[in-house]
């Protein structure tokens, strides 16, 4: 790993950054229709690949909000071109350490004593870094634990952190600044709640003693006294990240076990709680041979509103499309559709929405789904670049989707995404939607 | 009554007059004091002016050697840490160091007599941690130049003494940041080829010069 030779904090420098990258993908732009002159056949592959790359370099060196920002982009597999999201995820695993002298200080503000006064062994270095904090191993008596910290002054930064991360998603998604200000205010509200480990903690504790019941799925034990706004303390939990773990050759009954459990844990949260675990990132789980999965950071968790859920989850049955107006009145709900929208825009926009809720609705219709199937995953892809490449949608400068779906379609996209890596066949169970 | 006492009753009076007493005399006589109960520890309140810094100064000192993980610390890790202390040992003061800043007309700043001998005792500290640093190789040996780096040490001290008193972020968390992020920045400063290059550059700029005007 390239080790960042220091941190950009104040906005100017932070704003350079970005800056940079944006030239730079205007140049690669450049680089490739000029390629294209000469010799026609440039893929623009390539120049995804080029823009990704630098992208990635520029926001990488960045830390908290924007690398969350990247982490999300890099969730959204089917909107971004795929050789952007490869280079994401990377993103996920990398930040730049605390000294040992400010975690002292962190604890001490927090309980009025360093680490070693309440714990018998206490990492000096971090074990592990988590998107806006770094993650120690302690021991107390026999007991292992898992001391996450927070980098002090992240909630501070969001703000500005988010605005000039905006000209980029302006031009990546070719939205119109108004939408992209709904779609950034959820970001921004989701992004400030997981900066408060009180919160987080609460709900990690009601979320894991609700799901407790779920088969195969692992949560650890809180520490409240040992917890704070800036710090959580959690049973230290073994296993393998997912990479590591596909790495090891699973059996598919183990794939299977933990794909059911995963699939079991999401429909549990959206349709009982309608409170959800929001952050489905491979990072989040830890894996294990015996085919069960440790769950924990319900750092971003959504509540999906009832006036969002009933129209989202009406689309699953098919027959609603029988009746046109009912599914219209849908697809504004939703915010797919606007009511200034023209009979041509609704002409055009309505099969291809058919066509994706169709798609990402398939599982829900039967009572096993193979998320191993690679036809159903390239078809999913298939649309998405056939999506970028129509003029009609890159022209519309409108936002279509309820900001709520951000987080939940999300959500849904992360679950997928990790249950085709596992190639799980899962017993979705046909839910009775309305 | 010892030094330190002498400090606080001295620092209260100010808080609650919003200036220094009239005289040593009028001061201590609010004590119930005589002005040689002063004098055997005091020559004057400039003295203790300028032991109100040394003695921040001490106290942490004091606490940091007491601290068995400090010893086992590397010399950026030292100066964090001494930092982080040092501005949580300033916090019951918070109220005196901005009476201070605001009486006088730059603020806190180097010229400011009262930070004499805080100032010889940093330096001496600042040393130390230098030659940790040179012994540790984080910090290059460099002529001449190794001997000025306490000094910038110093200038550090007061910028993040006043970015402390100007801060208000919750728990001065950013305090903690600044911290953090000047001695990794000033720590790589003493330690990268930077330095060494603008000074090769500015000698080959000279001798250039030289030679153009013989």
């Amino acid at each position: 790993m390239k080790t960042q030779e220091r941190i950009p904090k104040s906005r100017i420098e932070r704003a350079a950054h970005i800056a940079g990258a944006g030239v730079k993908v205007g140049g690669n732009y450049l680089k490739h229709y000029a390629k294209k002159l000469v010799n026609a056949d440039v893929s623009r592959e390539e120049l995804h690949k080029d823009n990704a790359g630098d992208i990635y370099e520029t926001l990488s060196t960045l830390k908290g909000s924007a690398l969350k920002v990247a982490q999300m982009m890099s969730m959204d597999r089917g909107i971004l071109p795929r050789e952007y999201q490869e280079k994401f995820q990377l993103s996920q695993y990398s930040a730049p350490p605390l000294s040992a002298p400010l975690v002292n200080q962190i604890f001490r503000k927090a309980f009025g004593q360093p680490p070693a006064a309440f714990f018998d062994e206490f990492t000096s270095k971090a074990v592990a870094a988590a998107s806006i904090g770094q993650v120690h191993k302690a021991r107390s008596k026999d007991k292992w634990l898992a001391v996450k910290i927070q980098y002090p002054g992240v909630a501070n930064s969001i703000g500005s952190d988010l605005r000039m991360v905006k000209p980029f998603a302006v031009r990546l998604l070719n939205m119109s600044k108004n939408d992209i200000e709904n779609y950034f205010d959820e970001i921004e509200g989701k992004l400030l709640e997981e900066t408060n480990y009180a919160l987080e903690l609460k709900r990690s504790i009601e979320l894991s003693a609700a799901c407790a019941h779920i088969e195969n799925l692992n949560f650890p034990t809180y520490y409240p006294e040992w917890s704070s706004d800036k710090i959580i303390t959690m049973d230290w939990l073994e296993g393998l990240h997912l990479k590591e773990f596909l790495a090891t050759n699973p059996s598919q009954e183990v794939r299977n076990r933990i794909g059911q459990a995963l699939w079991d844990f999401y429909d549990f949260q959206i349709h009982e709680l309608k409170t959800v675990h929001a952050d489905p990132h491979p990072g989040n789980f830890l894996f294990l041979n015996d085919g069960t999965v440790n769950i924990f950071d319900f750092g971003c968790v959504k509540e999906i509103p009832d006036r969002f859920y009933t129209p989202y989850f009406r689309l699953v049955d098919r027959n609603i499309y029988k009746d046109r107006d009912k599914s219209l009145a849908i697809f504004k709900e939703l915010e797919l559709l606007h009511d200034d929208d023209t009979a041509a825009d609704i002409a055009f926009f309505t099969p291809l929405f058919r066509e994706m809720i169709d798609m990402l609705t398939l599982p829900f219709t039967q009572d096993t789904f193979d998320f191993g199937d690679e036809t159903y995953f390239g078809g999913i892809y298939q649309f998405a670049d056939r999506l970028i490449e129509m003029p009609e949608v890159r022209n519309s400068k409108k936002a279509r989707g309820s900001r709520h779906s951000l987080y939940i379609n999300r959500t849904y996209y992360g679950l997928y995404h990790i249950l085709f890596d596992l190639k799980a066949r899962v017993n979705t169970g046909k839910r009775k939607f309305l | 009554m010892d030094n330190s006492s002498l400090l606080e009753k001295y620092i209260q009076y100010q808080l609650e007059h919003g200036k220094k007493p009239e005289s040593i005399y009028v001061f201590m006589k609010k004590l119930k004091k005589t002005d040689a109960d002063f004098f055997a520890h005091f020559s004057n309140f400039e003295a203790l002016d300028r032991y109100f810094w040394v003695h921040v100064f001490e106290t942490t000192r004091q606490k940091l050697d007491a601290d068995k993980q400090y010893s086992d610390f590397g010399a950026s890790e030292k100066l964090s840490a001494f930092y982080f202390l040092w501005t949580q040992e300033l916090m019951q003061y918070r109220s005196y160091v901005l009476y201070l800043a605001e009486k006088s007309i730059k603020g806190i700043n180097p010229m400011d007599k009262a930070l004499h001998d805080f100032r010889h005792a940093f330096l001496d500290y600042a040393s130390s941690i230098v030659s940790a640093g040179i012994g540790a190789g984080q910090i290059a040996d460099r002529k001449f130049i190794s001997e000025q780096f306490k000094h910038g040490l110093w200038v550090q001290t007061l910028f993040l003494l006043n970015f402390w008193l100007k801060d208000t972020s919750k728990d001065f968390e950013d305090t903690d940041a600044a911290i953090e992020k000047t001695v990794n920045i000033g720590f790589k400063l003493m330690g990268e080829n930077l330095f060494d290059e603008v000074l090769d550059f500015g000698k080959f700029m000279f001798q250039r010069a030289k030679n153009s005007f013989s």
